[in-house]
């Protein structure tokens, strides 16, 4: 009953490498800039593109192998089950509410089109807009809900039609920043009871972090990095990935003394040899010090920088550098003040050897 | 409901420019022929002077006709107009064009097309008369293919406007829901857009209430049978202008009823 995906499709002039797999009962974040290819992967789960090469197999809809798995799509095999019989509940970031229907009729618009009469229809609508919260709002008119509560009901019409496999496209990205934490937080109450398959399409590494249970992430058409949001956060393999989780990366190689040297030309400390030639280097921001004059003392690493950008966040401040590396430095409001860091300071900034993580690439 | 008034004393009052010379000219162009319309009417002999146009054999079957080409037009014109807002094919600027075509054809031409179409020796009347020894009859049934023809475009073309301009997202959302392509279309698709059909249908209404070349070249005039209004008017000008006034008044207040009616609803 799980969903796999292996295939390309075409965007224009542009191909998209899709892979994604995901099991019962299991979230999967999909995250990716702009132009990554992210809504087209949603598409071609939901039936709204076809696949130009590869396969699709899903859960449900037509007649499936002894797994319960289904071929959707395989260009091949002309192998097609339209949208309307693969089972699959679609969240876009605009609740897309059917306006001339009441709230009710639209969360039982998914079972009514399943054959569903219009009592039943009704039963399960109320019970699915219960569990969103909304059970009292079930007659009104969706122009007159509130986006959060939009929000909900476009959820509850989604599960109502029990789909095997809820695709949720950045579904709270239009909203404003109080009512995303308690739609965040009844999305993710309501998708643990959700025996299904679930993708999050999403640019907020909050929503990715705290909801899903592995993440995908998705550059220029391709996957480049998936795992769980522990081995993301720790361990990232891509120049994307390690800016959505705040933490400097390069690409490096180490000699047989134990020498690690990035790509750029530059030599770091490490405290331990890594164990590969071949390897990643991270830095977390907050490793990093920042001095007015170059600082004696014990070993560590040690360049002179040039201030780009400076974003103060509450108490703290992340510090873009430019120079013989590029690094983010995260320093107190205060060292901003007391080091006068403005785009074009000369500091110097230093991180000590057993700050700096490696690990094969 | 309160609807908001038109101001002349705005910022930008252009009333008061230059351009209410040629504002009034316009309105002056279209309002004369009315008023000169209403100034010649004989109230006094108006009920005999209707009677002798057959004033209401011709309004009865314009209405009759007219109302049901309007339900033609949107039993098979609102699927049509639906299958061109959301294909992408190769034809379908071409299909475009066709549905357009009827719109600026003269309508005399329209009804010679009809007559070669549907008439007795005609490319699709012709074998039914070979084979079946029927022919459309002069009736209602000729009037309302004329009006037909020349009414579905601009239902076509206002509903497809109004088809396309739905966020395709609902389409695609209706199907994850297991809608049918059918379903979608009920239950989504017009109701989303019944502005844009009712649009649709007052302006082939319209159409059809003023039709007169098409109807006089495939149906013919023949009092009570095939003479709607209009052509009513034409004919009872030649035989008695008081007559052709008066049918002619008649229709315009229709005209105004209509749109006095639609425009609550519809034009705010």
């Amino acid at each position: 009953m799980s969903v796999h995906l292996d295939g390309s499709t075409r965007r224009g002039d542009f191909t998209l490498e899709l892979a994604l797999d995901v099991e019962p009962g299991e979230v999967v974040a999909v995250l990716g800039p702009n132009g990554s290819g992210k809504t087209t992967l949603v598409d071609v789960l939901a039936g709204l593109t076809g696949l130009t090469e590869g396969a699709l197999s899903g859960p449900g809809g037509g007649a499936g192998d002894a797994a319960g798995a289904v071929g959707w799509d395989a260009p091949a095999s002309r192998t097609w089950v339209a949208p309307q019989q693969r089972r699959v509940g679609l969240v876009l970031a605009d609740p897309l509410l059917f306006p001339h229907l009441s709230v009710r009729d639209n969360v039982a618009f998914g079972p009514r089109s399943r054959g569903a009469g219009r009592a039943t229809g009704r039963r399960t609508a109320d019970a699915e807009l219960a569990t969103v919260g909304l059970a009292d709002r079930a007659g009104a008119r969706p122009s007159t809900l509130s986006t959060g509560q939009a929000q909900r009901v476009a959820l509850a019409r989604a599960l109502a039609g029990e789909p095997r496999l809820l695709l949720l496209d950045e579904p709270l990205s239009a909203l404003d920043a109080e009512t995303r934490v308690t739609t965040r937080a009844t999305l993710a109450a309501r998708l643990r009871t959700f025996e299904g398959c679930t993708v999050l399409v999403t640019h907020d590494p909050l929503d990715a972090l705290t909801i899903a249970d592995r993440l995908v992430f998705l550059d220029a058409g391709r996957v480049v990095q998936v795992g769980t949001p522990h081995e993301v956060v720790s361990r990232p393999r891509n120049p994307y990935v390690a800016r959505v989780v705040g933490l400097n990366l390069w690409r490096a190689t180490a000699d047989a003394t134990g020498v690690v040297r990035l790509d750029g030309g530059a030599a770091v400390q490490v405290a331990e040899p890594p164990d590969a030639a071949d390897v990643w280097v991270t830095v977390r921001p907050s490793a990093v010090a920042l001095w007015p004059q170059e600082p004696h003392g014990s070993p560590r690493n040690g360049w002179r920088l040039t201030v780009v950008a400076v974003e103060l966040a509450g108490q703290s401040a992340r510090v873009s550098l430019t120079g013989r590396i590029d690094l983010v430095a995260e320093v107190t409001a205060a060292s901003v003040a007391e080091l006068s860091l403005h785009p074009g300071t000369e500091v110097w900034a230093t991180v000590k050897a057993t700050e700096v993580s490696t690990y094969a690439a | 409901m309160t609807r908001e008034r038109a101001t002349t004393g705005g910022p930008g009052a252009p009333a008061r420019s230059v351009l209410a010379i040629p504002a009034a000219l316009a309105l002056v162009l279209l309002l004369l022929p009315l008023v000169a319309l209403l100034s010649r009417v004989r109230w006094g002999s108006l009920g005999s002077a209707l009677s002798t146009a057959g004033a209401g054999e011709a309004v009865s079957l314009s209405i009759r006709t007219t109302l049901t080409t309007v339900v033609l037009c949107a039993l098979l014109g609102t699927p049509l107009a639906w299958v061109l807002a959301r294909s992408t094919g190769r034809w379908l600027p071409w299909l475009r064009a066709v549905v357009t075509v009827p719109l600026v054809l003269p309508p005399v031409v329209g009804g010679v097309a009809l007559l070669v179409a549907w008439g007795r020796e005609g490319l699709v009347g012709g074998p039914i008369h070979d084979w079946f020894g029927w022919t459309i009859p002069y009736s209602w049934v000729r009037v309302v293919l004329a009006e037909t023809f020349v009414s579905m475009p601009f239902y076509v073309l206002a509903v497809e406007g109004a088809m396309r301009a739905l966020d395709g997202r609902y389409d695609a959302v209706a199907a994850t829901l297991g809608a049918s392509p059918w379903r979608t279309f009920r239950s989504v698709v017009v109701p989303m857009v019944l502005p844009g059909v009712a649009a649709g249908a007052t302006l082939a209404w319209a159409r059809a209430l003023g039709e007169f070349g098409a109807t006089i070249t495939f149906a013919g005039s023949f009092p009570g049978r095939t003479q709607t209004a209009p052509l009513a008017v034409y004919q009872a000008l030649e035989i008695d202008p008081d007559a052709a006034t008066a049918l002619s008044m008649v229709m315009l207040l229709v005209c105004v009823a209509v749109l006095a009616l639609l425009r609550g609803r519809w034009w705010r």
